[in-house]
C-alpha cells in the first residue's frame, strides 16, 4: 500500500519537474494540480487518504477552435469488510474538441456543463451527476459524453442544444436552452430537457423525466444585492413518481471588509407519496485573512429531518501556487433518510494543494 | 547699480505674482478636467505584474492582461495569466453610460462557465490587492469627475494639491488629497482618509512615460497605512488606441 503511494508521488514529482522545464517548448499549454489529503472518517473512525494529479492539456486555435483534455490520476484508500484497500484510477475527467463558426460554437466530447445560477444545489444542472467520492460531492461533477452547439443570435442572446450519452445507463439525454443576458441588469434562461434523473431511486432506477426550467440572476437595490432563482418542473414518465416543482431562491452580497455571504432556499415536491417535500437552506460565507489566506464555511440545513451539515475550511497559502487546506464535515441531528446525510460523511482532513 | 537691482527685484516680484496668479487661475474642477483631457485613448491594452505584500513583507505575484474600450458601453476585460492557481480567471465588465447600469461576469476555469456576479463584488478589494475597484479609476484618469468634487488646497507652477470630496455614495473615504503634476496633468500621489479622518491609503505613481500621446505611470504603489500591506503594480506592456474587437468583450469569448 505504501509502495503505491510512493510510486504515485514519485511519478508526480518526475512529471512536474519534466513539465516545468519542457512546458515552454510544447505546442500546447500544460497545467494542472496535485492534491493530497489525509482524512479521518469520524463516523467509522478510519484513517483514509486521497492523492490526485490532474493534468490539463489545452490548445487554442484562436478564432477557429481548439481542444482540451483533463486527465486525472487518483489514488485513495477505502475500507471493505474492515480491510483497508487502495484503489488507483486513471480517468479522463473532461476531453473535448471545439469548433467555431460565425454564429455557432460546437463542442464535442466529455464535458461538464454547470448550468444553473444557484450555489451547489442546481435543479437545472441536468447532465452531470455529482462525484460521490469527493469530499464535497456537490462541488464536484462528473463529465458526460455530449455534443453541444451554441447558436448566437447576437452578443446577448443564444440558443444551446445538447445531446449527451450517459455511460452508466447507456441512454441519450437531450436539452435545448435559450439564454438572454443584460436584460435590465438580469441574465435569464429557459430550458427544456428530456432524459434521466441524475440520482438513483426505486430499484436502482434513474427515472425518465422531462424537465422545463427557468433560471434568472441579477442585482437589486442601491446596494447591488445579488439575487438568483431556478425553477424546474419535473414531468416523470413513470406514474410512481410525483410530478412537480423543484426550485431555488437565493441572494449573495460582498461587504467592504471582503466578507462574502450567500444564502439560498431549495424546495422539491415529494417524489413519492410516503416521503416529505424536500426543503434545504444553504448558507455560505468566505473571507480572506492576512492578505493571502482565506476561510470559508458552508451550512446546509434540512428543514424536514432537521439535519445540519457544517463544512468549515481554511486555505493557507504556503508560497506561490501552493497551499495547505484543512477542513471538516460535521453533522448534527444525523438522519440517513435525508439526501444530505448520504452525500456528506462526517470527517476532518488536512491536505496540500499545488498548482502548476 | 542700485537701479538695476531694484528693477531685477521688481521683475522677480512681478514674475512670482504672475506665476501665483496663473496657478490660482484653475479651480479644482478644471484641474480634474485637465487630467481627464490628458488621457484621451479610446482603447487601452496593458500587461502588468501585481505584487501583493502582507504586513510581514511576504510577497505573492499575479500577472494579468487588462483591456479597455470606451463607447456607449464602456467595456473592460481583465484576464489572469499567472500563477497557476488563478491563471485563466477573467472578469468582464460592461457599463452602459446612458443608464449607468453595469453587468459583471466572472469566468473561473474550474467551472468552465461564465457566471454573472453581483455589483456588490465591487465593495471588496480588487483580487486580493490593496485597491478597491473605484481606486482603479484613479489610474485610468478618466472618471474623476464622476466620483469626486475637488477643491484646490495649494498650488505652484509645478503641481496642484487638491482635496477630493467623494460624490459617489459607494466611496467610503471621508476625503482624499491628490498631488497633480502640471507638466503632464497627472496625479503623482494620492492619500485617502477614512471616516475618522485617519490616513488609510497612500498611492504613489512613478516612472511616467508618454505612450501614443498619453502619459502613464508605469509603477503604482498602493500602501494600506493602517494594515501595513502594500500592492505594487508594474506595467510591462502598454498600448493605446489599438483595434480591440468588440467580440473580445463578450461572454462568448470568455467561454471559449
Amino acid at each position: 500500500m505504501k509502495k503505491y503511494l510512493s510510486l504515485i508521488i514519485l511519478i508526480t514529482l518526475v512529471t512536474l519537474c519534466a513539465f516545468s522545464t519542457a512546458a515552454a517548448e510544447l505546442p500546447f499549454s500544460l497545467s494542472g494540480d496535485f492534491k493530497t489529503k489525509y482524512i479521518y472518517d469520524l463516523e467509522n473512525e478510519n484513517n483514509l487518504d486521497q492523492t490526485e494529479l490532474n493534468l490539463e492539456i489545452e490548445k487554442d486555435f484562436s478564432y477557429t477552435g481548439g481542444f482540451y483534455l483533463n486527465l486525472g490520476l487518483e489514488s485513495y484508500s477505502e475500507y471493505l469488510m474492515n480491510n483497508k484497500n487502495r484503489e488507483t484510477e486513471l480517468s479522463i475527467k473532461e476531453g473535448y474538441f471545439d469548433y467555431y463558426t460565425e454564429n455557432i460554437d460546437w463542442r464535442a466530447g466529455k464535458q461538464i456543463f454547470n448550468w444553473g445560477s444557484s450555489y451547489n444545489i442546481k435543479p437545472s444542472n441536468y447532465f452531470n451527476p455529482i462525484d460521490i467520492g469527493a469530499i464535497n460531492p456537490l462541488e464536484n461533477r462528473e463529465g458526460i459524453n455530449a455534443l453541444q452547439a451554441k447558436y448566437y443570435l447576437n452578443n446577448v442572446q443564444h440558443f444551446t442544444a445538447v445531446v449527451g450519452l450517459r455511460e452508466d445507463i447507456n441512454d441519450f439525454q437531450q436539452a435545448l436552452k435559450f439564454t438572454k443576458r443584460r436584460w435590465h441588469g438580469f441574465d435569464f434562461s429557459l430550458s427544456l430537457f428530456r432524459g434521466n434523473e441524475l440520482e438513483k431511486y426505486n430499484q436502482n432506477e434513474y427515472p425518465k423525466v422531462t424537465k422545463a426550467g427557468f433560471d434568472i440572476t441579477g442585482d437589486i437595490g442601491q446596494k447591488n444585492i445579488g439575487i438568483f432563482s431556478e425553477v424546474v418542473y419535473n414531468d416523470f414518465k413513470s406514474p410512481i413518481f410525483n410530478d412537480g416543482l423543484e426550485t431555488v431562491v437565493g441572494f449573495d452580497y460582498k461587504f467592504e471588509n471582503n466578507l462574502y455571504l450567500l444564502g439560498q432556499y431549495y424546495y422539491q415536491k415529494r417524489l413519492f407519496e410516503n416521503i416529505d417535500d424536500s426543503q434545504i437552506i444553504s448558507l455560505h460565507a468566505e473571507k480572506p485573512f492576512w492578505q493571502f489566506h482565506s476561510w470559508e464555511a458552508n451550512l446546509l440545513y434540512d428543514l424536514n429531518s432537521e439535519l445540519i451539515v457544517l463544512r468549515p475550511k481554511i486555505i493557507y497559502s504556503l508560497t506561490e501556487a501552493m497551499e495547505i487546506e484543512a477542513g471538516a464535515v460535521l453533522k448534527a441531528n444525523d438522519d440517513q433518510r435525508s439526501q444530505l446525510a448520504r452525500a456528506n460523511e462526517e470527517l476532518i482532513y488536512l491536505g496540500i494543494n499545488s498548482y502548476f | 547699480m542700485k537701479k538695476i537691482s531694484t528693477i531685477l527685484l521688481l521683475g522677480l516680484f512681478i514674475l512670482t505674482l504672475s506665476f501665483a496668479a496663473a496657478a490660482q487661475d484653475l479651480s479644482g474642477e478644471e484641474v480634474l478636467t485637465n487630467i481627464e483631457n490628458a488621457r484621451q485613448a479610446e482603447t487601452a491594452s496593458m500587461q502588468m505584474t501585481m505584487e501583493l505584500y502582507n504586513a510581514a513583507g511576504d510577497m505573492r505575484s499575479r500577472q494579468l492582461n487588462s483591456r479597455h474600450k470606451e463607447g456607449e458601453v464602456e467595456k473592460s476585460l481583465i484576464e489572469f495569466t499567472s500563477p497557476a492557481d488563478v491563471a485563466g480567471t477573467a472578469f468582464l465588465s460592461l457599463e452602459d453610460n446612458s443608464s449607468s447600469e453595469e453587468d459583471m461576469y466572472l469566468f473561473l476555469p474550474v467551472l468552465g462557465s461564465v457566471r454573472k456576479i453581483s455589483g456588490s463584488q465591487k465593495n471588496g478589494n480588487f483580487v486580493g490587492s490593496d485597491l478597491s475597484y473605484i481606486d482603479l479609476t484613479v489610474f485610468s484618469g478618466a472618471n474623476y469627475k464622476d466620483n469626486y468634487q475637488a477643491d484646490v488646497l495649494d498650488s505652484s507652477s509645478e503641481e496642484y494639491l487638491l482635496k477630493l470630496n467623494p460624490t459617489d455614495p459607494d466611496i467610503n473615504y471621508k476625503y482624499g488629497k491628490m498631488w497633480v503634476k502640471t507638466d503632464i496633468w497627472s496625479p503623482k500621489k494620492v492619500e485617502f482618509y477614512d471616516q475618522s479622518e485617519e490616513l488609510l491609503k497612500t498611492v504613489q505613481l512613478e516612472d511616467f512615460k508618454k505612450i501614443d500621446n498619453n502619459w502613464i505611470a508605469q509603477k503604482i504603489t498602493v500602501k494600506n497605512e493602517q494594515k501595513g500591506t502594500k500592492t505594487v503594480m508594474k506595467m510591462t506592456e502598454i498600448k493605446f488606441n489599438i483595434n480591440l474587437d468588440d467580440q473580445l468583450f463578450t461572454t462568448r469569448y470568455l467561454e471559449r
